[in-house]
């Protein structure tokens, strides 16, 4: 198989994890506060149990 | 003592911050911290806890706790509730900050005070930071900081200002020298509890001793707040804290002493929920007095901001200002943005240019011409749009004029079944939904809240803006308009205020059909106009440049590379002059699909693959528009992708696919549309249920196609192609 194609595949395969992951996460994860990039603080109901 | 060396090897040393709303914490918290979080003129910024951790000197590191702004320990909104869950976690729980730092107002030392008093009930080092003093400064007699100490009993004070920057290494080092040497309150209130105010809560104060294990002095403290209002009671017990687990017997015990008191002071004539306020203040006013803070006068003459407010929030002039400021922002947005989208539209073409000479034919250099550079290309190009947008926005902010827009429009808001609260969060959506959202938490009333929540979306997001400055750019001609306003500029103002207008509509539709007893009323400390600090005005707007870039410039990377495999393949060969083998690619056959639901609209398959894409981001709709593009002219060249649309034709019938009225019918499916799966998840979150997001999916998507249908088959009825 040609260089350029097996880049192009390898290039086509991440973005399409990536954008499967991308969509998973906007679903189920919510983006607290999308300007703070470090923001260890514990959740109080974690705390709880 | 604890030696510094020692303190460094300890793990979970922290401080809170804790203040009024719009005092400067957060501030405070940047320089204190390294770290970026908004700041503005304005209160409610902060609406949940932050840390970060903060470099003291060469051997001390601690974490530190930003909290949301609250006036007391009473909590009203829900924002004002993390404080107080947060504190009573503290209590209960293993683990409390150090030192806590009560960052204080100096223009305005009476009100700030109150709840440094009540941070001193907790058997906490208190430091209190005099914040803004450059402003007292200014107008002379600042308050002694070591008499207040005293008067107070705190382990410092001192003058600092966060805006300006100095002050902050000298609290670095007391909050070093108070972990080091803890200075704890006194032991007992301040002020005397005595005559029926004792007889009456002293069951009160015991229960707490007994069954929590309080302080003395924290006991009384709360047994006089629990009597003001019913939310401190809920505290305990509804609270989602560690520690506060009350059993039915003592529910029971402490609801009965709480309504016993209550009733013996309410017969005695004594009102409980002024009663620790008379007490405070009362208090305050004597340690103010101790500390030489002269006695405030009533000035006859208005200030610079009384006077600059006369005009701005005047209920004629306000608006007009207002709408005019708008106005002049978006026309701003086309005028000033040219030249920087010139340079990045050329730098994108020498790039694909140079790939085109440097990479044989192949797959990988289509895929980086046409999918990469071709995509992402046509997106970035929209930076310098954003970052103006950006700009007017933080300068509204900063100044202090967003508080007297959310002045003027409390009337039309509360008429509408919103909250004078509502504004800043709505304005906030603006730029993006997901903070706006998160910024209702300052309305206490859950259906002014709800209703803010559910409309919010339909705030022209900056996501939005290169999908409008994109068929803007390409159908509306550069021309005057009564010989005043920019037709593009004009255009843009109308979908911002089509977005807006029909938000208020819809809120007053939900407020009749969502049910909740009473309606809260709007109280805001109006905070004084400031010039904008540079530094913070560029930092926001290097922050949502970051943000575009990086956070949706990778996601719009990875659909245009997907994309462009869909458009690029199963590769066919062309059957005849008129017909592109794009349209039997994988994408061309869903796009083909989809489009006789979209047709109505005035949109073709190309648009139709957008619609599906820009789901993950809006902005991905210009992308997968100018990856299609790309594939189709068969990557000679970078596409311009407006001169694609503009010369786009129907293979079929040779006439133009694009016109005024499908870019105009698009813009206004793009205001209405639900298209952010971010936004429905933060409202998952912050409603606790599926239902609210899936109604919104529904309401805005009915929305957007009747509206569009409406635009472009009315268009067409009178006449326009």
């Amino acid at each position: 198989m040609e260089w350029q194609t097996v880049i192009a595949l390898v290039l086509g395969f991440l973005a399409l994890v990536y954008a499967g992951w991308y969509f998973l996460r906007q679903m189920f994860h919510v983006e607290k506060k999308p300007e703070c990039e470090d923001c260890p603080v514990p959740n109080q109901k974690e705390k709880k149990k | 003592m604890t030696p510094v060396s020692a303190m460094k090897k300890q793990t979970g040393e922290w401080v809170a911050l804790m203040g009024n709303p719009n005092s400067g914490k957060t501030a405070l918290f940047n320089l204190l911290t390294g770290l970026n979080q908004k700041v503005s003129n304005y209160p409610g910024i902060t609406v949940e806890r932050k840390m970060g951790r903060a470099v003291l000197n060469d051997q001390c590191q601690v974490q530190v706790l930003d909290l949301p702004g609250t006036y007391s320990l009473t909590p009203e909104s829900f924002d004002e509730r993390i404080v107080s869950e947060e504190i009573l976690s503290w209590l209960h729980g293993p683990d409390r900050p150090r030192v806590l730092i009560s960052v204080v107002d100096a223009s305005n030392l009476e009100r700030n005070l109150y709840l440094t008093s009540q941070l001193l009930d907790l058997n906490i080092p208190v430091i209190v930071a005099l914040n803004m003093m450059d402003l007292v400064k200014q107008n002379g007699n600042p308050v002694a900081p070591k008499k207040l100490c005293e008067a107070l009993g705190t382990a410092e004070v001192l003058h600092m200002s966060a805006r300006k920057n100095w002050g902050v290494e000298e609290l670095k080092e007391v909050i070093a020298q108070v972990i080091n040497e803890p200075v704890h309150g006194k032991p007992d209130l301040p002020f005397a509890l005595t005559g029926p105010v004792r007889s009456n809560l002293v069951h009160l104060t015991e229960f707490f001793k007994k069954e929590f294990g309080y302080s003395p002095r924290f006991s009384w403290a709360q047994a006089l707040r629990i009597i003001t209002r019913d939310s401190v009671l809920d505290g305990y017990l509804h609270s989602q804290v560690s520690g506060v687990n009350l059993d039915d017997k003592q529910v029971k015990e402490l609801q009965e002493l709480r309504d016993t008191s209550i009733s013996k002071l309410k017969s005695q004539g004594i009102q409980p929920q002024t009663l620790e306020a008379t007490l405070r203040y009362r208090w305050l006013d004597s340690v103010l007095k101790k500390a030489g803070k002269p006695k405030v006068e009533i000035l006859d003459r208005s200030t610079t901001s009384e006077k600059a407010d006369k005009i701005l929030t005047h209920p004629f002039l306000g608006p007009v200002i207002f709408i005019g400021l708008l106005t002049f922002m978006f026309q701003s947005i086309f005028a000033w943005a040219t030249v920087p989208m010139d340079w990045i539209t050329r730098g994108f073409a020498i790039f694909g240019e140079w790939i085109l000479d440097t990479l044989p034919a192949g797959i990988l250099r289509d895929l980086l011409v046409e999918g990469i550079i071709g995509g992402v290309g046509a997106i970035l190009i929209f930076l310098p749009q954003i970052m103006i947008l950006v700009l007017f926005m933080t300068l509204l902010e900063d100044s202090g004029y967003m508080a007297r827009v959310a002045f003027m429009l409390d009337r039309l808001m509360t008429k509408v079944g919103l909250h004078g609260r509502s504004v800043f969060p709505m304005m906030t959506g603006y730029a993006c939904a997901i903070p706006g959202i998160m910024a209702t938490r300052t309305i206490e009333n859950w259906k002014e809240r709800l209703v803010t929540i559910l409309v919010l979306p339909l705030m022209s997001c900056s996501a939005r803006l290169p999908v409008y400055a994109l068929m803007i750019g390409a159908f509306i001609p550069h021309k005057k308009v009564l010989g005043l306003f920019d037709a593009q500029g004009l255009t843009l103002v109308i979908m911002y205020l089509m977005g807006t207008v029909t938000a208020l509509v819809l809120a007053k539709i939900f407020s009749f059909f969502i049910h909740q007893k009473g309606q809260s009323s709007f109280i805001m400390e109006m905070p004084p106009y400031r010039l904008p600090l540079a530094r913070s005005v560029i930092r926001q707007v290097i922050l949502r440049s970051k943000l575009f870039v990086i956070n949706a410039g990778k996601i719009i990377m990875a659909i245009s590379i997907v994309l462009w495999f869909l458009v690029s393949f199963p590769k066919l060969e062309k059957t005849n002059e008129n017909r592109n083998p794009i349209h039997h690619s994988y994408a061309g056959k869903i796009g083909h699909a989809i489009e006789p639901f979209i047709k109505p609209l005035g949109f073709d398959w190309k648009i139709g693959i957008g619609l599906i894409t820009s789901f993950a981001a809006r902005e991905v709709m210009v992308s997968t528009l100018a990856t299609i593009y790309n594939v189709e002219a068969g990557g000679k060249d970078v596409v311009l992708l407006t001169e694609a649309l503009q010369e786009d034709k129907d293979p079929q019938t040779g006439e133009l696919l694009y016109s005024p009225l499908v870019a105009l019918s698009l813009m206004v499916f793009f205001v209405y549309a639900a298209q952010c799966m971010a936004t429905f998840a933060i409202v998952r979150n912050e409603t606790n249920t599926w239902k609210w997001p899936f109604f919104m999916i529904f309401y805005m998507t009915a929305l957007a196609y009747l509206a569009s249908l409406c635009v472009y088959q009315g268009g067409q009825l009178l006449g326009f192609s």
